[in-house]
């Protein structure tokens, strides 16, 4: 068992942490102040080989693997502790990695290269305002028609809408829509790469929104309705009436990196703790001379670690089955790593960012300290964004207990 | 080898320096010293050195007339052949460093740049900077040995008489190297290596005309403004800066605005008697060596200063 | 098209060492190292020139097991070839002798036109290497260029001396050592970090290049850092209230200090 990394692996956190220091870091608090990344930053991290990491050449991606992008996103959510530009990077990480999997050959051809190079957005969009956990009771319709599909139908509460409309390409999500019957549930779902703006142009039949959201501002979230959009059949993925079993190898995949940016802000916090013992001392000691906050900051340090190795396992998993095609392990070894790494990585960033606020005092209270800003960010993934964590605890429940005593 | 040593700075308002260097550890361990000019019709600057009393070694060459280190390098080779020193102390200029590498690199034998000590038990031991900030002690196992001495580390002697002048003549190759132009360095109006209270700019600092605020504080303390490597070296606002490579200094008050104090920096300062450090970053490293600071915004904290420096 | 040799290696991350409080030297085993800054800069030097000229651009490094780390970033960056001399003899050589060794792998390297490298090192500073190394070539060196051209068959460099700064020129093959403001270099993207990984730099030992007799000429007895007791007090001016505080403790503590009227 080799817990090391790779000399490449090395070396490319390496350059990415340089990257960071200088592009991202000395303007996260701005970011999330003004609530927008700037433009220029995509196209720099798209030329760096930020985006569409685990995405091939031949699709114009970097041809790297889900551990390397694991890495960029630990790093740039160091760097980015409110973790607008880690999620925007995880999610045209993780959703490409899906539609090259899945997708056909000519929508990987059209989207992918724009994606990796910054002038397009690629995310997910399963969530409607009356479900998120329950997928497979969406109300949003495909129907056929010639050699395509029309929708109708709402999504809320999806990351990027506000980027697919600014970026010069635009972007899109991998979305869920019926196909079937309500009662067919979930067997009657079928995934698309749905675009919002393509070459520039806003397609028709697509309305977003924006939402005004309590942290994260870098990135936006919001809705879009569509009304007899139309979208050509080379943009769904997979059979038809198989988007929900493949969603949920997506939803492995990101939940993978998402983790990877939770344990990147949360380590930058445990620096921040860090940095604060090294000055602070109260009734003439040292404030961690106090056990009371040693201890729990040993504490929280086991469980950053233990978050760590979920990600790395996870990511290194994602690899065996998706990059290496490794026979000996499925898509389902996947759900209960990722499931892990996705409860553990949110819980243990809100924490320490928790724990060292209340260190740091009433200062951290004050708008002077950025803390707030990071614990706003991955409180987020808390709440149950890209899966609620008792959605996770269910499957890990389901997989290890086993499906027949658990069902509800 | 006998106990002489040959001096040499291609800078002939330093040899002098050196000459009294050398003539402190001659006299401790025995030995002539020597003093080398170097160049093309140098008749008045070897009389000029003679007079601190040491025998000059002139090497008048046309060949000589253009800077090239390698060729001063093997002029001071075939010096140290004729004359056998065992010691060769060059100046720790620049050039100097080029002529003492290249020097060394030619008789295969040790060197040792920018010593500012030395010291004689339990044998001749050379002190130099290391990591920016320590202090490496170093020995050199052959022979002869060649060091480069930082200026200011010997006083200049006062002149005693005339040392004897011997001309001698050398085989060199004319230099490799064209100087093509020169553009003076701007001339420095109040040195800060003079100053009594140093008030020095860093990164902190956003526009060049935010220095007046430094300059008006250096007013009411009766002190002069400097800037740290990045502010001079990439942004032009002064032609010299304070810290490693640059000028040392030693106030009996350093004020760093906006200086983060890397290692680099803190080297150039580190002989002031009170260190004040005022930055906005309270982890700024300046603090850890500072005696005083305010962690606050310099551009509230500098007028703040000024104001209450009237009363 | 001009050939280049860049000699790059590692120094000890001056910013990230400590010193053990009790014995006041350097804590050395487990402090990061990375190329040098002057270093890093003389390779992407190396690399712009061929950008804009054409050419090659060979990395050469002596030094222990992160030879191979510092091999991996130059071809990141984008160098043709890389040379490189290790062994755990090679952290105990001097300055002096290693730059006999660099000489002695010169000679094993095609055609040169120019050999660039920092003009000093992050960790020991001893900016002898280019000159050095030069004169064992027998070319002419400049050092602490800031700016570089190349001008046919002659190295055009701009290069900031004590008296001001000077415009110099030699024929090439010429050593020129690098500073600081030169230029910043390029991060390696991914692409460019996975296309690395297929590179593999030849390595020399010092039996192969004459030279395993080596020993150094210098010796460091010790290195320490100067006693510094400052104060430490520190003022806190973080909000507009505080501020005012702050000024007025920092000028009577100067006036009792004495260094202010």
């Amino acid at each position: 068992m080799d817990f090391s990394f790779t000399k490449d692996e090395e070396l490319f956190r390496d350059t990415v942490k340089e990257f960071c220091q200088k592009n991202i870091a000395p303007v996260w608090v701005e970011i999330d102040e003004k609530r927008e990344i700037p433009m220029d930053l995509y196209k720099k991290m798209g030329q760096q080989g930020l985006f569409a990491i685990p995405v091939k050449a031949e699709y114009g991606g970097p041809g790297g693997t889900m551990v390397l992008a694991c890495i960029a996103t630990e790093e740039i959510a160091y760097a980015d502790p409110s973790v607008a530009v880690a999620v925007y990077s995880l999610l045209c990480n993780g959703w490409p990695m899906l539609l090259q999997a899945y997708g056909t050959e000519e929508a990987k051809k059209e989207i992918l290269p724009h994606v990796a190079k910054g002038e397009a957005f690629f995310g997910i969009a399963t969530t409607e305002p009356h479900t998120g956990s329950d997928l497979a009771s969406h109300k949003l319709i495909a129907t056929k028609d010639g050699n395509g599909w029309i929708f109708n139908g709402d999504k809320l509460y999806i990351s990027g809408v506000g980027e697919t409309s600014q970026l010069p390409w635009g972007g899109g999500w991998w979305l869920t829509a019926r196909t079937g019957t309500m009662e067919e549930g979930h067997r009657a779902l079928t995934a698309y790469a749905l675009l919002g703006k393509k070459d520039g142009k806003v397609l028709e039949g697509y309305e977003p929104t924006v939402l005004d959201e309590i942290g994260r501002g870098g990135l936006t979230t919001g809705g879009f309705t569509l009304k007899n959009y139309k979208l050509d059949d080379k943009y769904r993925c997979g059979d038809v009436n198989r988007g929900f079993y493949l969603t949920m190898e997506g939803f492995n995949l990101a939940r993978t990196v998402v983790a990877a940016a939770c344990i990147g802000a949360a380590r930058w916090g445990a620096d921040q703790a860090i940095d604060w013992f090294k000055q602070r001392k109260a009734f003439g000691k040292y404030i961690a001379s106090f056990e009371g906050v040693s201890f729990k900051f040993a504490e929280l340090y086991i469980k950053l670690q233990a978050a760590k190795h979920f990600v790395y396992q996870s990511g290194w998993l994602a690899d065996k089955v998706y990059l290496e095609k490794d026979p000996a392990y499925k898509p389902v070894d996947l759900n209960v790593p990722a499931s892990m790494a996705k409860i553990y990585g949110p819980e243990i960033a809100t924490d320490i960012f928790r724990e060292t606020m209340k260190w740091y005092g009433a200062y951290a209270y004050s708008k002077e300290s950025p803390l707030y800003r990071a614990l706003l960010g991955v409180f987020s993934y808390e709440i149950g964004a890209e899966g609620a964590q008792n959605i996770l605890r269910y499957i890990i429940a389901r997989d290890t207990i086993g499906f027949e005593y658990v069902r509800w | 080898m006998n106990k002489n040593i040959i001096t040499f700075s291609e800078d002939l308002d330093f040899l002098p320096e050196l000459i009294g260097g050398a003539q402190e550890v001659a006299s401790k361990l025995g030995g002539e010293v020597l003093a080398a000019v170097i160049g093309s019709e140098i008749e008045e600057e070897a009389k000029r050195i003679s007079k601190y009393g040491v025998k000059v070694l002139a090497v008048d060459n046309a060949n000589l007339e253009e800077f090239d280190a390698g060729r001063s390098g093997e002029v001071l080779e075939q010096l140290t052949m004729n004359y056998n020193p065992e010691l060769i102390v060059l100046g720790s200029t620049m050039r100097g460093r080029d002529i003492a590498a290249s020097l060394a690199a030619k008789l295969g034998t040790g060197c040792v740049t920018e010593v500012f000590k030395i010291d004689f038990e339990p044998e001749m031991t050379f002190y130099r900077s290391i990591y920016a900030t320590a202090i490496a002690r170093e020995v050199i196992a052959s022979s002869p040995k060649v060091i480069a001495v930082k200026p200011k580390t010997w006083a200049k002697p006062e002149t005693r008489g005339e040392g004897e002048i011997e001309e001698v003549s050398v085989k060199v190759e004319p230099s490799r190297i064209v100087q093509v132009s020169v553009k003076p360095k701007e001339a420095v109006a109040e040195k800060i290596e003079d100053a009594e209270v140093a008030i020095v700019g860093g990164k902190g600092v956003e526009r060049k005309e935010d220095l007046e605020m430094l300059r008006q504080l250096a007013a009411a303390w009766g002190g002069k403004v400097g800037v740290s490597r990045p502010l001079a070296a990439d942004y032009k606002w002064m032609p010299e800066w304070v810290g490693m490579s640059g000028v040392a200094i030693k106030p009996k008050l350093y004020v760093g605005v906006g200086v983060s104090g890397q290692p680099q920096h803190i080297v150039g300062i580190r002989d002031s008697k009170i260190v004040v450090a005022i930055n906005k970053d309270p982890k700024a490293p300046l603090f850890e060596v500072a005696d005083y600071g305010i962690v606050g915004d310099l551009y509230q904290s500098l007028p703040s200063l000024i104001e209450k420096s009237k009363k | 098209m001009p050939d280049i040799v860049v000699c790059v290696k590692q120094s000890i991350d001056i910013e990230q060492l400590k010193f053990d409080p009790s014995t006041r030297s350097p804590i050395l085993a487990g402090t990061p190292k990375k190329v040098g800054q002057m270093d890093g800069r003389a390779v992407e030097e190396a690399l712009r020139i061929k950008e804009r000229m054409g050419g090659s651009v060979i990395a050469l490094t002596i030094g222990g097991s992160e030879a191979e780390d510092v091999m991996r970033r130059a071809y990141a960056m984008g160098v043709d070839e890389g040379y490189m001399v290790t062994g755990p003899e090679l952290s105990d050589l001097d300055t002096n002798v290693k730059i006999k060794v660099l000489a002695a792998v010169m000679k094993k390297l095609p055609y040169f036109d120019l050999v660039l490298c920092g003009a000093a090192s992050s960790d020991v500073s001893s900016w002898q290497v280019g000159p050095g190394l030069a004169e064992l070539l027998g070319v002419p060196v400049i050092t602490s260029a800031k700016k570089l051209d190349i001008e046919g068959e002659e190295v055009v460099a701009e290069c900031d001396l004590e008296k001001g700064t000077y415009t110099l020129k030699a024929e090439m093959p010429a050593v020129i050592t690098i500073t600081l403001e030169i230029n910043e270099p390029r991060i390696p993207s991914l692409m460019a970090v996975l296309g690395a990984s297929r590179k593999k730099a030849k390595t020399l030992t010092l039996e192969e290049i004459g030279m395993a007799e080596a020993k150094s000429l210098t010796k460091v007895c010790d290195i320490s850092m100067p006693e510094v007791k400052r104060k430490k007090v520190i003022f806190d001016g973080s909000e507009a209230e505080k501020l005012e505080e702050a000024t007025s403790k920092l000028i009577e503590a100067l006036r009792r200090e004495g260094v202010m009227e």
